[in-house]
């Protein structure tokens, strides 16, 4: 018996850049088997976009970073989907494949042929998934509008309520929408292959970019309709707890964030601050007075934190039964003992690029957990396998394909 | 035939918060049962609104009305020997488990997953929690603001010159609760075949940790050293020959997000009419023309209003989208378009329009339902599923067990 939830399913991914490949990467470290379709010309693929490739380590189109992070423990296989061969072998593929995902722009795939009306064809209970930026289908005036996840941010709202209070809206860092997209894939396609499952019933998944955003701000869509009042940016504050913000320690950009929930909490931050007297202070007296006056108790906190390490700031406070915890960089991830404790990121060795540390499955589980420490495919490393031994291609036939350029095993110029 | 994915699996929701509340209803919109389990005074988000207008009231929190739309409420005090009974009668019936204790609280109580897998085999047990169950940070308090602090996200957000930033809303919890629903239906997916449950160990910190993915962030400062920091509203990336602009830039009456394309390299220059943002010198080095790239920008932005830059640019194929208020969103032309926001009425906080799932599954249906008052199916669940008399049902609420 595997150890692995998805070791029966197999996966065309079709996908670029970041969001589409890490909703197939999720479902690879689960035990699918993601065979990258990739074209011809490896510059369209994500091989190359905001992260140039690393001098020194192989050749450019397999040493570029993000790619080599968001594909691990996926196949690649190049094929020309705009040629009549290229889509018979897609097609061939396809017979035997469970899942098609796509993050193309709406025109894309069908100008290829390869809607899912013309897929379900062949393959009468695929899973499909689109990715469209802003609506399901052609619905809406925006239906045709490009946007990278950033972007969608932007139209969500998510943007307007990311900022310092009384400051311009600024953004996540990061490329949030994608990725908070690609966890809403990962899990539909398990939704759906639950279903065809239990009916035999394929279907074309939209998993829409704009609205995953729209999904996990619901809340204020509610709050505005209820109160009148636009919830907007505040900075680190809370809309009712307080105090609830980020002081200054002792070494450079070092902070502690702190956030206090009850009365009862406030009293343990006023003993650990040493500052017993604030829990009497009716300006601190409950949730409602701390909220209105919480500008006046930041100086009595950062008096306290600016002496002590952001350690030392998070350890005596949570010793004392308080919310905090050390801003961290991302180079503190490594050396932290908690993070060491939950050993959940993904270290793996490419072939070419070399060592890489990524994030894993965010979870451990008890019996089916994740095929991690597997690198991203270098570009069509897996047409001998994907052409010769799924689809029976004679030898031959594979070295006329790479020759005449629809399945090459080295990028073409575009 | 099955019309969803989900509807013979019943989940029991311990959970209290934004991480549980997201992860189950995720699993109650493909069909799931979810029984939402609240302490006789409710879970925690039907507490701490925000609230309309009036005093604050345990059925008209914004929170709960948006996260347990189609689930069922029963009360249950676990603390007490009955109620863990009961729970426990809950729990062989279950498919899933899912709670966000703090890490050994059930365990105290003698629900921890090895005693709730001698009830029920198949049982597919979740731990929602902001550090996990293992390492130095387990016992900490947590929140969101915590989590994205321990998880190093808050130091990638904000000015390089301000403090590290909060992400609006409470997207360190919200990850939590996505990474768990994909965590369940994984173990589902395992136990369909092994036809045994599992545990789950889903921490926030991680789920944050996991949007890092495509960013390479961890090991280019593993290579280089230098840990990536907040840029305002730059990408992180700092190498000269990165793609740029991806940032948010001023117009005449807001602002707008400015992305260039690399399948339209010159789409900048055709879209403000300068030649320069499609100088080979420019283009060699986007980056590392980060600044001059956003005067240029400005220059024509300050002319024109956030639609006319969408749609100019759209127009040509330059992915510039505009910055909108809560309030713009729920009325712009393409939510009225697709209806995505769905009117649903609810006894106590009336008629309401409340945001649809962004997964579109014609095939597995998808619901969009109203919150459950405090206990409002106790008696139905009890009754119904355990099979209790009404004298029981009374009984209980008597000794304040339900």
């Amino acid at each position: 018996m595997t150890t692995l939830p998805l070791s029966h399913v197999r996966i065309l991914d079709l996908t670029n850049v970041i969001a589409g490949p890490m909703a197939t990467r999720v479902l690879a470290h689960l035990g699918a088997q993601v065979i990258k379709v990739e074209p011809p010309w490896g510059r369209a693929v994500g091989r190359i976009l905001a992260f140039r490739p690393e001098a020194g380590r192989g050749r450019p189109y397999n040493a570029i970073p993000s790619f080599n992070e968001v594909n691990r423990a996926k196949l690649s296989a190049s094929l020309d989907l705009r040629r009549t061969e290229g889509k018979q072998l897609f097609q061939a593929l396809l017979a035997i494949s469970d899942v098609v995902v796509e993050n193309y722009s709406p025109r894309v795939m069908p100008n290829l042929g390869l809607a899912y009306e013309a897929l379900r064809q062949v393959r009468p209970d695929l899973i499909m998934v689109s990715m469209p930026a802003m609506g399901a289908g052609d619905l809406g005036p925006w239906a045709n509008y490009i946007s990278f996840g950033p972007g969608t941010d932007a139209l969500a709202g998510l943007s307007d309520l990311t900022g310092y209070e009384g400051g311009p809206p600024s953004k996540p860092g990061n490329f949030y929408a994608d990725q908070n997209s690609a966890s809403h894939v990962a899990f539909a396609v398990m939704v759906a292959l639950r279903h065809r499952r239990r009916t035999g019933q394929g279907q074309h998944i939209q998993v829409v970019l704009r609205e995953t955003t729209m999904a996990v701000i619901g809340e204020c869509f509610l709050e505005y309709q209820m109160t009148g009042g636009v919830p907007t940016r505040i900075g680190n504050r809370h809309s009712w707890m307080a105090p609830h913000n980020v002081y200054p320690c002792a070494g450079e950009d070092s902070w502690v964030a702190i956030a206090v929930a009850s009365d009862a909490e406030f009293q343990r931050l006023s003993q650990a601050i040493e500052r017993p007297e604030l829990a009497q202070d009716p300006r601190f007296a409950d949730g409602a007075s701390r909220k209105r006056n919480e500008r006046e108790l930041d100086p009595c906190i950062e008096a306290w934190t600016r002496s002590r390490t952001r350690q030392e700031a998070m350890l005596a406070l949570q010793r004392h039964g308080v919310r905090a915890g050390a801003v961290l960089t991302v180079g503190d991830l490594k050396t932290d003992s908690h993070w060491a404790a939950l050993g959940s990121t993904d270290a793996v060795d490419h072939p070419e690029a070399g060592h890489g540390v990524h994030p894993g499955l965010p979870w451990r589980a008890s019996r089916s957990g994740g095929q991690l420490g597997r690198p991203a495919p270098l570009f069509a490393e897996h047409n001998a396998f994907v052409l010769g031994d799924l689809l029976g291609l004679p030898e031959e036939d594979m070295l006329r394909l790479q020759q005449a350029g629809a399945a090459p095993t080295e990028p073409m110029a575009l | 035939m099955s019309g969803s994915a989900l509807d013979d699996i019943c989940v029991v929701d311990l959970s209290q918060g934004v991480p549980g509340g997201y992860c189950t209803k995720l699993l109650t919109d493909f069909g799931a049962q979810v029984i939402k389990v609240e302490p006789v005074h409710g879970e925690a988000t039907r507490h701490v609104g925000p609230f309309p207008a009036g005093p604050p009231g345990a059925e008209r929190g914004a929170l709960p009305l948006y996260l347990n739309g189609g689930k069922k409420s029963i009360t249950l005090e676990i603390q007490s020997a009955t109620g863990r009974q009961l729970l426990c009668q809950l729990v062989q019936r279950a498919d899933v488990l899912v709670e966000s204790f703090l890490p050994g609280a059930l365990a105290g109580l003698g629900l921890d997953y090895p005693a709730l897998q001698k009830l029920n085999s198949r049982l597919v047990m979740c731990s929602i929690t902001y550090f996990g169950q293992v390492g130095p940070y387990r016992d900490f308090l947590g929140s969101d603001l915590i989590a994205l602090a321990l998880s190093s996200y808050l130091d990638l957000t904000g000015d390089p010159d301000k403090p590290p930033l909060r992400t609006g809303g409470s997207q360190a919890e919200y990850q939590a609760g996505l990474n768990a629903a994909i965590a369940i239906m994984s173990a589902l997916s395992y136990r369909d075949d092994a036809g045994v449950g599992q545990y789950l160990d889903v921490s926030a910190i991680e789920a944050v940790l996991s949007t890092y993915d495509g960013t390479a962030l961890l090991t280019m400062e593993e290579r280089t050293g230098h840990a990536p920091k907040r840029r305002g509203t730059r990408l992180q990336h700092r190498d000269p020959h990165a793609a740029y602009p991806s940032t948010l830039l001023p117009c005449k009456d807001g602002w707008v997000h400015a992305h260039w394309s690399p399948s339209n390299p010159e789409g900048l220059a055709f879209l403000t009419g300068n030649p320069r943002l499609a100088d080979p010198e420019v283009m060699d080095e986007l980056m590392g023309h980060a600044d001059e790239i956003d005067e240029l920008l400005a220059a024509w932005l300050k002319d024109h209003t956030r639609d006319e830059v969408m749609a100019l640019a759209q127009e040509v194929r330059v992915p510039f989208t505009k910055v909108q208020s809560i309030d713009e969103v729920l009325e712009d032309p393409q939510n009225q378009a697709t209806g995505f926001f769905v009117p649903v009425e609810h006894p106590e906080a009336g008629t309401l329009r409340y945001p649809g799932s962004p997964m579109h599954m014609p095939a597995s249906t998808c619901r969009t339902a109203r919150a459950p008052l405090l206990g409002e199916h106790t008696e139905e669940v009890l009754c119904n599923l355990l099979e209790l008399g009404a004298d029981d049902v009374l009984r209980l609420r008597a000794e304040g067990s339900i």
